[in-house]
């Protein structure tokens, strides 16, 4: 499970939420579904600031709930869409949406029935 | 603490509001830059946290908003940011933000964060608080102040002071500052004038304008003589006064007929007697302490008196112009006061001019004190008319039918004016109102004739020449105090006649008498020092019998006879 979920940062979750943390990471999954699909066209049609933004974002949920991975590709992508210097599409986003779908199934299992 | 959050980021606001709802606040979440503002002014909000991207408006743009339209309150905006450049922390400080916190979020900073804003915003709270009660105050003693300026100038009024023979110079909150202008004409038809400082500033200098004034007018109107009235007010003052707050006053009365003035300084600046023809000059210097600062035992009045006629003029000040200082530190003094006076003897308004050259010298150097300056000129005689409303005349007669009998002996006339006594007990018949004037100058030429003439056998020639009013002043001081027997007896007959009444007065003195036939006769000068002129026109008749040491005069009256 290395690198998937940062354990300790899952634990203060735990104890910030309470009885909540099922709706926080309910809340991560429906956020981060929507992006994933936009981030799928925009790498194909957008323009590097749209790149730059989504993965901004998705980097900022990610690093929240200590998905440390798919935070680190998040944050490769937003810095070359700043540059615009976006290669490999196809490689980048089966990356980030195989680390996602981890992510899920991961909260799923162990927090969401 | 009512915290809004704005953070388009669901997960990351979420986290971030159970954070602040751990520590007990009460948290506005918005989603979007727009919604953030519309919150803002919605709840109000203690603190803000602005998530520095947002889809709709940017945390810069939303805090700019929110803090163009900030009220009195501080609220402060803390940012969230996942950025390190230092251009764009820095901006987070510029558009009006008050600190940055970096992304992820990590509880423990947030929360020592929120601690050390609400410390600082509960200053902001104490000094808004402090400062609404500072204005509050603030208002009310102008209020009080105002209230206050307007009850003491309805009691401490000017008086006569607009009367064409006077320039004074006061300003209109001079009353906080203690110092106090009054003027009156006096019940023969002279002028009474009065110019007090009282010591410090606010109301506590102003509170001893009340009764002083009170004191001035109302004892003026009865004829009380200068000392009687500043013994008066010096026992009100002594008894009223909290210790280190005195009056310095100078006090002069002007006797239009005899055209002499009386004049007494306590504590004042000196003042100047200036007689435009000669360019004469006399220094009227502070002779006792201020009042309010000896028992009324220690109390001792010894008024001067000058020949006072149409080319002379008195000129009275309290120190504020002679302290007013220049850019040097230099003071204005007397020196340079009595050169100006000196050089400028003919100006028709010394008053004005003098305020002139005291701003010439100081510059806009800021002053200590107003300036309050008095200058009289020679008063026009005239004898003053009083009505009687017509509810007092119906009602009271008083003594209109009454016998009054006085004797005065040695002792009681070295130490008793008995002219006010007579006047208010005559003029309990409120019908005589209107001629309080008259009988006041009739009671005075007529003791004063028994005392001086008669009991003191002064000669009135020896007031002629420039040296001969102190000379016969100090005789008559003398006289009094070497006394050995003596009095003057009075009886005042009040009948009444028709519409109106007779009064008849008798005044006997024990002196030597005098040829009365000769003074009487027209042309004759040599006993005008005895009002005989005046009192004859006054009067319906008068006589004299024992060798002229007993007169007689009938006043006639008719009700409303003006």
């Amino acid at each position: 499970m290395s690198g998937l979920l940062d354990e300790e940062i899952i634990s203060e979750l735990v104890e910030i939420m309470g009885d909540d943390i099922g709706l926080l990471f309910e809340t991560f999954i429906s956020d981060s579904e929507e992006k994933i699909v936009q981030l799928k066209s925009i790498l194909e049609n957008g323009n590097g600031d749209e790149i730059r933004r989504l993965a901004h974002s998705l980097k900022g949920s990610s690093k929240n709930i200590g998905a440390v991975n798919l935070a680190m590709r998040c944050e490769n992508l937003e810095i070359d869409g700043r540059e615009g210097n976006v290669v490999d599409v196809e490689k980048v986003y089966s990356a980030i949406s195989v680390d996602y779908n981890a992510v899920k199934a991961e909260l799923q299992m162990r927090f969401l029935n | 603490m009512k915290i809004l959050i704005a953070d388009d980021n669901n997960v990351e606001r979420l986290i971030l509001a159970k954070v602040l709802e751990q520590s007990g606040h009460e948290v506005i979440q918005a989603a979007t830059g727009n919604q953030a503002v519309d919150f803002y002014f919605q709840h109000e909000p203690a603190l803000v946290f602005l998530d520095v991207l947002m889809p709709d408006l940017d945390g810069y743009d939303v805090a700019y908003a929110i803090k163009k339209k900030q009220d009195i309150r501080w609220v402060p905006i803390i940012f969230l940011t996942s950025l390190t450049d230092a251009y764009d922390l820095a901006k987070c400080i510029d558009c009006g933000g008050d600190d940055f916190v970096s992304k992820p979020i990590d509880q423990i900073i947030i929360k020592a964060k929120v601690n050390a804003f609400a410390r600082i915003s509960h200053l902001y709270e104490t000094i808004d608080n402090q400062k609404k009660e500072i204005q509050f105050h603030n208002d009310h003693l102008i209020q009080e102040q105002e209230a206050a300026k307007k009850i003491f100038n309805n009691i401490a009024h000017r008086g006569c002071l607009d009367a064409e023979n006077i320039n004074y110079h006061l300003s209109p909150m001079s009353i906080f500052n203690g110092d106090l202008m009054l003027a009156a004409e006096t019940p023969m038809g002279g002028m009474r004038l009065m110019l007090a400082d009282f010591t410090g500033h606010g109301l506590p200098a102003a509170i001893g304008a009340m009764p002083t004034s009170e004191i001035f007018y109302g004892m003026s109107k009865k004829g009380f003589s200068i000392p009687d009235m500043m013994v008066e007010m010096n026992t009100r003052l002594y008894s009223v006064l909290p210790r280190g707050i005195f009056c310095c006053v100078v006090i002069a009365d002007i006797d239009a007929l005899d055209k002499r003035i009386t004049i007494w300084n306590a504590g004042a600046p000196q003042a100047y007697l200036i007689n435009q023809d000669s360019g004469e000059i006399a220094l009227i210097h502070s002779t006792h302490l201020p009042l309010g600062v000896q028992s009324p035992q220690k109390f001792k009045v010894e008024p001067v008196v000058y020949p006072f006629s149409e080319s002379d003029r008195l000129l009275a000040i309290t120190d504020g112009i002679i302290e007013s200082v220049n850019h040097n530190s230099e003071m204005f003094g007397e020196e340079r006061m009595l050169d100006y006076i000196k050089s400028n003897l003919k100006n028709a308004n010394l008053c004005d001019s003098l305020i002139d050259e005291s701003i010439k010298f100081t510059g806009d150097a800021e002053q200590g004190d107003d300036l309050s300056l008095l200058e009289v000129g020679f008063p026009h005689h005239h004898l003053e008319q009083a009505y009687a409303s017509d509810s007092q005349v119906k009602e009271l007669t008083g003594t209109l039918d009454s016998k009054l009998g006085l004797c005065l002996r040695k002792i009681s006339l070295r130490k008793f004016d008995p002219i006010p006594l007579l006047l208010q007990t005559l003029l309990e018949c409120k019908e005589l109102t209107p001629h309080r004037s008259r009988i006041f100058t009739i009671l005075s030429e007529l003791f004063n004739n028994a005392l001086e003439h008669g009991v003191l056998g002064l000669d009135s020639a020896t007031k002629n020449g420039s040296e001969g009013f102190a000379t016969y002043y100090q005789q008559r001081i003398d006289g009094l105090a070497n006394l050995k027997e003596g009095f003057v007896q009075i009886e005042i007959d009040h009948k009444p006649v028709g519409d109106g009444g007779e009064i008849i007065f008798d005044f006997i003195d024990s002196g030597e008498g005098f040829d009365f036939q000769k003074a009487l006769a027209a042309g004759s000068k040599h006993y005008s020092g005895r009002g005989l002129p005046l009192l004859k026109d006054l009067c319906q008749s008068i006589e004299f019998f024992d060798d002229g040491r007993h007169v007689r005069v009938v006043y006639q009256w008719q009700a409303n006879s003006e």
